[in-house]
């Protein structure tokens, strides 16, 4: 893993032809020249959560924007001058400077070509590894990436955070690294030797490779996680089997040694499928209606049924696996209006049942129907669905592109297609979504996926899975 | 009456700031979000970012940040500062364009909070949370307040409304309050306005004759909400614990949810009364 001192790395080498700066409100928002790409954008939070900086999700190395409080001062110049290089970060000073405390404009009023207005190459001059920014933005996305184990989430956690405490001073990130990697070590001390054996070779592998330089990074900043990630990297799960992989060090690997190795040792339903519709009051007149229910966007599933009963609504849905999912029933509005929220319950058949109580008032014609995971979430409109959902695939697409290059020799030349597949499901949605552009740039990326330049030799683990 | 459906509630903030400042930047946020202004500067985002920048795309954006920037005002938030209400249209503004940012972003951002907030707790109790972050449940569990307000207004059909809009208000800061209360509180507006409603058959409830009985309606909450796990037989006291604990959430949750709708109507009752 790239470290603090590695030298020097170009930050967003080919990030940019030019740079513009708008003035929002009390934010400089800087944006390239290039919007995200299909796969769409990783954000990470710098300067204490003060600054914001975004890339593509399937170039990492392309800024997309950077976005700092105003007026600048001396730890956001220093931090811009990491991010752009210090031409483009001069001339946003210069530019700064000329604005003097004018705040307040609205969006638009104020541009700035940082590039001089030319075409030419910002070509940034870098004072610190800061291309590892892009890693760290797509890495506290893929983070979040549903049904990662326990023993994923701990190992990733640590990771981000050893390389979130190896950004050059200054920077800031926030959640920050030992935050980060207090997590992980949280969570890694509650890891069960099952829970280790369900877990990649590849990636323990890769595991087993970055402990020493997680311990080093670690020690640097708080010696007592740096103490109680070795006692876990030292620990000998009772009763583990030979397949379980388990972390042994010795203090010599700690401080400076040569790589470690692993070493193998030792949801509920308020009705049953099938029985609401018998069950429920038949009170209120059926409604003929048909009512459609609408999936967020990283759901597969489909419906099987979905009937209005009186005031409940009953809904079987399949092909949602197993994971915590709820069922949220709206009335029409402006905004739409939050009726009822329901689980998606297990059935012990192959399908889920959902049964929402929405009241006998509000007609079938007004009911707006999705399943989700995150409940909480806004409304959507079937419109911003599909350019949600155009998104997810691409998200899934750049991943499978990293899969394919991290796990090359196992996967062969079924990594591959399998990428290739998924880039041109991404453009059929893109054009779904009506933006043939995002759906021409996934079809180039079908037969020339961009591959990180770090993804084959320092994958995410994320990517191992 | 006005369609409770269409048009927001105006709302109130507690925490001691005045209704109408409150109302005031209610009106403002409102006026924007959903007038030319905000649609305009959606519709700006949207195209920044290479997006299509249809009806359906610029409505979302728009009612999105109405919801969020009201929950916001809502207060429970020590976070929110008081400039927030002098500056309403510009922090919206700003909501805007994050909002159309997380359009193309996985959409998991809190999820990222809640891995670190949670580290070590897995498998804790998810009615065990920790009070500061649940505003509309903060209170002592010995809080005796009923949803009186409720009794008082039972014929008015929009009062329901009103509660649920405060839920979902609340809800929209996911932080804020759990998906199952939110369930349950949402099934109580529904019962209370129709207490004569037919429950699914073997919804679990309250022996009769138990002290239990007038708790219900806040069983069949419970049960709709998906926590069978306060239902288990054979019945523990563990299980009793828990089912406890649920009901005492649920019911803060929907007490107070009552109580600022009831405050909120009464201040768009003194705003006509004054003629504002």
């Amino acid at each position: 893993m790239s470290g603090p001192d590695d030298g020097f790395e170009p930050a967003f080498e080919r990030g940019f032809e030019r740079l513009v700066a708008n003035e929002v409100d009390d934010r400089v928002v800087i944006t390239s020249d290039r919007p995200p790409g299909p796969a769409g954008l990783a954000l990470v939070h710098l300067l204490g959560g003060a600054a914001g900086l975004a890339v593509d999700t399937a170039e990492p190395r392309l800024l997309v924007s950077f976005t700092l409080p105003h007026p600048l001062g001396d730890g956001e110049r220093a931090a811009a001058r990491q991010v752009l290089g210090t031409p483009a970060a001069d001339a946003l000073d210069r530019w700064a400077t000329r604005r003097g405390g004018d705040v307040g404009g609205r969006d638009g009023d104020t541009v700035l070509e940082v590039g001089g207005g030319r075409a030419g190459r910002v070509r940034p001059i870098v004072a610190g590894p800061v291309s590892l920014l892009g890693r760290l933005a797509l890495g506290l996305e893929e983070l979040t990436r549903p049904g990662l184990t326990s023993a994923e989430l701990a190992v990733t956690l640590v990771d981000l955070g050893a390389l979130a405490l190896d950004l050059s001073p200054g920077l800031d990130p926030d959640p920050a690294g030992l935050v980060l990697a207090a997590a992980g070590i949280d969570r890694w001390e509650e890891v069960t030797p099952d829970e280790w054996s369900e877990t990649s070779e590849d990636l323990l592998a890769a595991t087993s490779r970055r402990t020493a330089q997680w311990y080093k990074s670690l020690h640097a900043h708080d010696a007592s996680l740096a103490g109680r990630l070795e006692v876990l990297m030292r620990s000998r799960p009772e009763g583990a089997g030979a397949a379980v992989a388990h972390l042994r060090l010795d203090h010599a690997d700690l401080v400076g040694g040569p790589p470690v190795t692993l070493r193998p040792a030792s949801a509920p339903a308020a009705a049953a499928a099938g029985a609401a519709p018998a069950a429920a009051e038949r009170g209120a007149a059926r409604a003929p209606a048909p009512i459609e229910v609408l999936f967020a966007p990283d759901l597969d599933g489909r419906v099987i049924t979905v009937e209005r009963d009186g005031h409940h609504l009953v809904v079987h849905l399949g092909g949602l696996g197993d994971d915590p999912l709820w069922l949220r029933v709206h009335q029409t509005g402006t905004p739409p209006r939050l009726l009822a929220v329901a689980p998606v319950a297990e059935t012990g058949r192959p399908w889920r049942t959902a049964v929402a109580l929405i009241g006998p008032e509000v007609t079938t014609g007004d009911l707006l129907v999705d399943v989700t995971a995150t409940p909480s979430e806004p409304w959507r409109s079937p419109g911003t669905r599909r350019t949600q959902r155009a998104g997810h695939l691409g998200r899934e697409a750049a991943h499978r592109t990293r899969r394919a290059a991290a796990l090359g020799r196992s996967l062969g030349r079924g990594g591959r297609i399998e990428a290739s597949t998924a880039w041109l499901d991404c453009a059929r949605a893109w054009e779904a979504a009506g933006d043939e552009r995002r759906a021409e740039q996934a079809r180039r990326f079908a037969d020339d996926p961009p591959v990180p330049s770090w993804a084959a030799s320092d994958p995410l683990l994320t990517d191992l899975r | 009456m006005s369609d409770p459906a269409r048009t927001p509630t105006r709302r109130a903030v507690r925490d001691g700031r005045p209704p109408r400042q409150t109302a005031e930047a209610v009106d403002a946020l409102q006026g924007f979000c959903l007038g030319p202004e905000g649609r305009a500067a959606a519709g700006a985002e949207l195209r920044k970012l290479g997006l299509p920048a249809s009806a359906d795309h610029v409505d979302d954006l728009c009612q999105q940040v109405l919801v969020q920037v009201w929950a916001r005002l809502d207060g429970g938030d020590p976070d929110v500062d008081g400039s927030l209400f002098d500056r309403v249209v510009p922090y919206a503004r700003r909501s805007l364009r994050n909002a159309a940012v997380d359009l193309l972003r996985a959409g998991r951002r809190e999820r990222l909070h809640d891995l670190i907030a949670t580290s070590g707790r897995e498998g804790a109790d998810p009615s065990d949370r920790s009070a500061g972050n649940d505003p509309l449940g903060d209170r002592d569990d010995r809080d005796d307040r009923t949803a009186r307000p409720w009794a008082d207004q039972e014929a008015d059909g929009a009062f329901a409304a009103s509660v649920r809009w405060v839920l979902q208000v609340t809800f929209s800061e996911r932080t804020r309050l759990d998906p199952w209360v939110a369930s349950a509180g949402l099934v109580l507006t529904h019962l209370a306005d129709h207490p004569d409603l037919a429950l699914l058959p073997g919804t679990s409830r309250p022996n009769p004759r138990s002290r239990a009985a007038h708790d219900a309606s806040r069983w069949a909450a419970l049960a709709y909400a998906g926590r069978d796990d306060c239902f288990e037989t054979p019945e523990t006291g563990a299980v009793r614990q828990r089912r406890s604990t649920a009901l005492q959430r649920v019911a803060r949750t929907f007490t107070d949810a009552v109580h600022r709708a009831a405050s909120d109507q009464g201040d768009a009752g003194d705003d006509a009364g004054s003629g504002s």
